[in-house]
Formats: C-alpha cells, sequence, structure tokens
C-alpha cells in the first residue's frame, strides 16, 4: 500500500489502529501530539478521514474514530461521500448481509441514492446480492469477497434456498443403520452388557459417512450432530456419555464429543396385566364374587401360584 | 411497471391509514401500467426461462421433468404465454411496491384468482366497516374512483397470499394481525391496482431498525442505564405508536 501520508497522519493512523475497537475521540488526537496546532490536527484527521483510513462512529452522542486495516482501505479509499457509507455500512455487516431496509435506517439516505449507489457499487464489482433462506424475499448486500454465513445459506441442508429434503432423509437413514449395525451383536435376541463401551460417537458417524461418499459436500461433526439429533427426537437413537468415572463433574458437560449413541430398539408393550391371569382371562367379565366363576375358585390362579 | 400518479389517490390512501382500538391500520391502492421498464426485462427473461416449455434452457432438459410446464396454475397453463405474462405483471408489481424485496422467485401457486370482482370489494369492505372505517368507501367513495381507473367490470382480481417469511406485511418483531393483498387487472387497458392493507397490534413496537450491526458500537454503553430498561433501539422513541410507554 502506497503511504503518501505525512508524518502527523501516519502518526495519527498507527496510534488509532493501536486503539483497536475502542477507536479515539478527537481529544485523543488532540493528545497524541500535544505541540502541533489545532488547525494541522484536524486537517491531518480530515484528511484520513476523506480517503477512508479511519472511519467515524457515533458512541454515546461522542464521535469515535476507528482505523481501518491495510486491506480494507484501497476499495473504500477510492469512493465519494454517499457510496462510502453506503459501502462501510455493508462492510460493518460482515458476512451476514445487510438488508436494503436496514440500510436505509442506518445511513439515512433516501431510497433512490442508495438504490443509486448500490448500482455503482455493483458495477464495480465492490458489493453483491445475496439471499437469505431465512427470508427469501429480503434483498440482501453483502462486501464481494465474503462468503455468506451460514445462517443466510442455510448451510448443507439447502439447494438454492429449498431444503433438500430427500438429502437430509437419506443421509439420516444411513447414520441410523450405521447406529443400528454398532448398537446390538450379530445374534439379534442379546444385547450388550452394561460396561460395553464402543457405541458411536458423533465423530464416528461422520467418518463412516465420508468413507462411504454418500454425501458429494463436505459435512462437519456439527452437521452431523444435527442429523443425529433429529434421530434422538424422533426416538429412533438414545445418547448418553460413554464413560463416566468418578471425579466426572456436572461442568464437563459441555463438549459435544463425549455422546454417544445407540439404536432404540422397539419395546415390546409390556404390562403387569399380562402376567397376572385377569389380564388375559376370557371371562373376567363375568367373575365375581360367590358366582359360578369367582376368584376365590379360579383356575388360572392355582396353575399360577402352584409354583 | 410504472407507477402511475393520480390526484384523487392521495385522499384515499390517506383515509387507509387509521388506528382502531385494537390495532393501526395500514393501507394502500397503487395504480400500475404494466409496461416494462429495464430490470423488469430481466425479470420476464428469467420467468420465460422458468415457465416457458420451448424456451433454450427448457429444450434440453430431459421430457419426464415436466413437473414444471405442466402446470396449471391461477393463470392458466404456464405454458400458454398469456398466463405467463400474468404472473409477470403481478410479480413486477409487487417488486415495484416494495423495493427492499425481490419476488422474482415467487411461485405462481402463491396467486390466487378471485371468482369475482363483487365478491372481493365486499370482503375488503367489510374489512373497512369491521374497523369503524366507513369514511373511505361511503364519503371518498374509492370504489368509484377505483373503477373509473381501472373498469372493475372487466378486470380480473388475483390475491397474493405468500409464506409468513416472504411476506412483506410482516412487521420485523411480528404483530401483523392480518393483510391482504389484491391485484385488479385489466387486460385490455394493461393496467394493475394494487390494493393492500395490514392491521399490526399496539403491543409490538414498530423496529425501524435491524439489530445486526451492534458489533461496532460498544454494547456496555446501555447497561448503565438502569435496571428498568430495556436495551435501546435507535428510533423506537418516535416510531413507538402506543400511548405512554417509557422508552428512553
Amino acid at each position: 500500500m502506497a503511504t503518501n501520508l505525512t508524518p502527523l497522519e501516519e502518526l495519527f493512523y498507527q496510534e488509532c489502529l493501536k486503539a483497536g475497537n475502542n477507536g479515539l475521540t478527537s481529544t485523543d488526537f488532540g493528545g497524541i501530539h500535544p505541540d502541533s496546532p489545532v488547525m494541522d490536527t484536524a486537517i491531518a484527521m480530515n484528511s484520513l478521514l476523506g480517503r477512508g483510513f479511519i472511519e467515524v462512529f457515533q458512541v454515546r452522542g461522542e464521535q469515535v474514530y476507528k482505523a481501518l486495516k491495510k486491506e480494507e482501505i484501497g476499495k473504500a479509499g477510492a469512493l465519494q461521500g454517499e457510496e462510502q457509507v453506503v459501502y462501510n455500512t455493508i462492510r460493518a455487516s460482515g458476512n451476514e448481509g445487510i438488508w436494503t431496509k436496514h440500510l436505509k435506517s442506518k445511513t439515512n439516505l433516501h431510497e433512490a441514492v442508495i438504490k443509486r449507489c448500490l448500482r455503482a457499487l455493483e458495477q464495480k464489482a465492490l458489493v453483491k446480492a445475496i439471499k437469505s433462506v431465512k427470508h427469501p424475499t429480503r434483498k440482501l448486500y453483502m462486501l464481494m469477497e465474503l462468503t455468506p454465513s451460514v445462517e443466510v445459506t442455510g448451510g448443507p441442508w439447502f439447494t438454492d434456498q429449498e431444503l433438500d429434503v430427500d438429502f437430509v432423509e437419506q443421509l439420516t437413514n444411513q447414520c441410523y443403520k450405521y447406529i443400528l449395525m454398532k448398537s446390538f451383536p450379530r445374534d439379534a435376541s442379546c444385547i450388550f452388557t452394561s460396561t460395553h463401551s464402543a457405541y458411536p460417537s458423533a465423530a464416528m458417524v461422520r467418518k463412516y459417512i465420508m468413507d462411504k461418499r454418500i454425501s458429494q459436500v463436505d459435512l462437519s461433526v456439527a452437521d452431523i450432530t444435527m442429523l443425529l439429533d433429529v434421530l434422538v427426537y424422533d426416538g429412533k437413537v438414545e445418547r448418553f456419555i460413554a464413560q463416566v468415572d468418578e471425579d466426572w463433574d456436572d461442568e464437563d458437560m459441555d463438549t459435544d464429543s463425549d455422546w454417544v449413541y445407540k439404536a432404540v430398539r422397539d419395546k415390546k408393550a409390556e404390562s403387569a396385566w399380562q402376567d397376572c391371569p385377569c389380564g388375559v382371562c376370557p371371562v373376567a367379565d363375568f367373575c365375581t364374587e360367590g358366582g359360578p366363576v369367582n376368584p376365590a375358585g379360579c383356575n388360572y390362579y392355582n396353575k399360577w401360584l402352584d409354583f | 411497471m410504472k407507477f402511475l400518479e393520480y390526484p384523487g389517490m392521495e385522499a384515499i390512501n390517506s383515509a387507509l391509514n387509521f388506528e382502531t382500538p385494537e390495532c393501526k391500520v395500514f393501507g394502500r391502492v397503487e395504480p400500475y401500467s404494466c409496461k416494462a421498464a429495464g430490470a423488469d426485462k430481466k425479470l420476464y427473461k428469467q420467468l420465460e426461462n422458468k415457465y416457458d416449455p420451448t424456451s433454450n434452457a427448457n429444450i434440453l432438459s430431459p421430457p419426464e421433468d415436466d413437473s414444471i410446464r405442466n402446470i396449471i396454475s391461477p393463470f392458466g397453463p404456464m405454458d400458454q404465454p398469456a398466463s405467463r405474462k400474468t404472473l409477470f405483471y403481478l410479480i413486477g408489481t409487487l417488486n415495484a411496491s416494495f423495493p427492499d424485496y425481490d419476488f422474482s422467485d415467487t411461485k405462481p401457486e402463491h396467486f390466487r384468482k378471485e371468482p369475482s370482482v363483487g365478491i372481493v370489494v365486499n370482503s375488503i369492505n367489510a374489512t373497512l366497516f369491521n374497523h369503524g372505517n366507513e369514511r373511505a368507501v361511503k364519503d371518498l367513495r374509492i370504489w368509484e374512483s377505483i373503477d373509473q381507473l381501472i373498469d372493475l367490470e372487466d378486470s380480473d382480481v388475483y390475491s397474493f397470499n405468500p409464506d409468513t417469511d416472504s411476506d412483506p406485511n410482516e412487521e420485523e418483531g411480528g404483530g401483523t394481525l392480518w393483510s391482504f393483498n389484491y391485484f385488479f387487472y385489466n387486460r385490455k387497458l394493461k393496467r394493475i391496482i394494487y390494493f393492500t392493507m395490514r392491521g399490526v397490534s399496539y403491543g409490538v413496537p414498530v423496529e425501524e431498525d435491524g439489530d445486526e450491526d451492534d458489533g461496532n458500537f460498544s454494547n456496555t454503553d446501555d447497561d448503565q442505564d438502569g435496571v428498568g430498561h430495556r436495551r435501546k433501539r435507535s428510533n423506537v422513541d418516535d416510531d413507538f405508536v402506543a400511548g405512554d410507554m417509557d422508552m428512553s
């Protein structure tokens, strides 16, 4: 970057950079080089502002100046007035992007002005229009070089703003099959002992999915965990902490990596009524004290109680 | 779509914005001429590519992919140019009326062809009367003005029913109790009148600002303002609709 700044401007810029996100007020600037006359300070500050080295914000009624990093300077520096304001506001929205309605209220510029600036900025390839999955009809803008955040694009689950239901379902099924395979021994009538701990974690499921190349896009552990959560909420899979030692604390609970997943086998609907003879007795309605069929002389009970 | 200025419209529009004990009502009537302006041409191409079976984009796709071509939409079968034109005009009108939104991807199924003008007029009148506003219809005679512009007898009426997350009538922060969007379209005159209204509850402040970008401002400022105060949102003070809540 060509630094054709005067020594005073350079000094101010460096001090402002050092101040980081807190920025400097005009009084601070005055204090940097107390010997120089107020006029020079003002000129230097204006020059830096005009060329885009620093920008000004309103905080609690005061004006605060923050320095722009070197990479950001080149682009905005060449812009004039309103375009610069619009560009800076868009830049401040990072990779979330900003809606034109918010752009209007933040810059207080008229709609026609904003439209013109956006068109100019688009032509200069400084900003681009994007769509959000949460608000598909809003017009959002962000800097050209940034990638939209996951909030905006929806991540791997969305293709062209639409939830790819087939993809999600297919993947979830594959995850379930893998977990099922690992949850029960070959012989389907047995289960593992309570000390068995080789249940798959989210990371292991991810490795399996990636190895099988089921998905064309790269999926992170967090993405897989989302799918596993779906299985948990559907009641197909349960999750628990694999190894609990004596000194395990509640505070240790935040890492996702401690969870392992086990498939849930359909529990037979069991109830105590099946065990006791009355529950399955064909004449239960007919049975009464003192009648032809009664509890005292019940054959089923005699058999049941005859160990 | 070209917005048409008519002297009588201002009076009508101001009569459609009023307050009731339950909600604040916003409404507007906007006449448009079906002329394709610059940005509209791009929209037209986009729609043709999407729905026209003979367009270059669709010619190469496999014949099983008929789902798009055989759509019977509220405008008629989408492989008819006239149907596509209607969709194009309606989307163009929405884009013109809501400059912060882009409705280009709106599907035909979000629109409905209303059975008759009379039914729609009655429905709108009922809404107005139920909210205590007879002035617009009886004194200002909005339907006479609208009829002069567009010859209602000869017009089709379509309504627009978007999903909640695509709805321009949904206020940020919720609060929209009801809304409607009607298009009175006169094919011969090539004119559309867009009539929309919504009722917003008082309970929720009408936000002027998005809070997305509070990163540049040190957030610690507002915590010192005292226990009972919510984090300050700029501009809400001015635009807060109902009575006496102290926001400062």
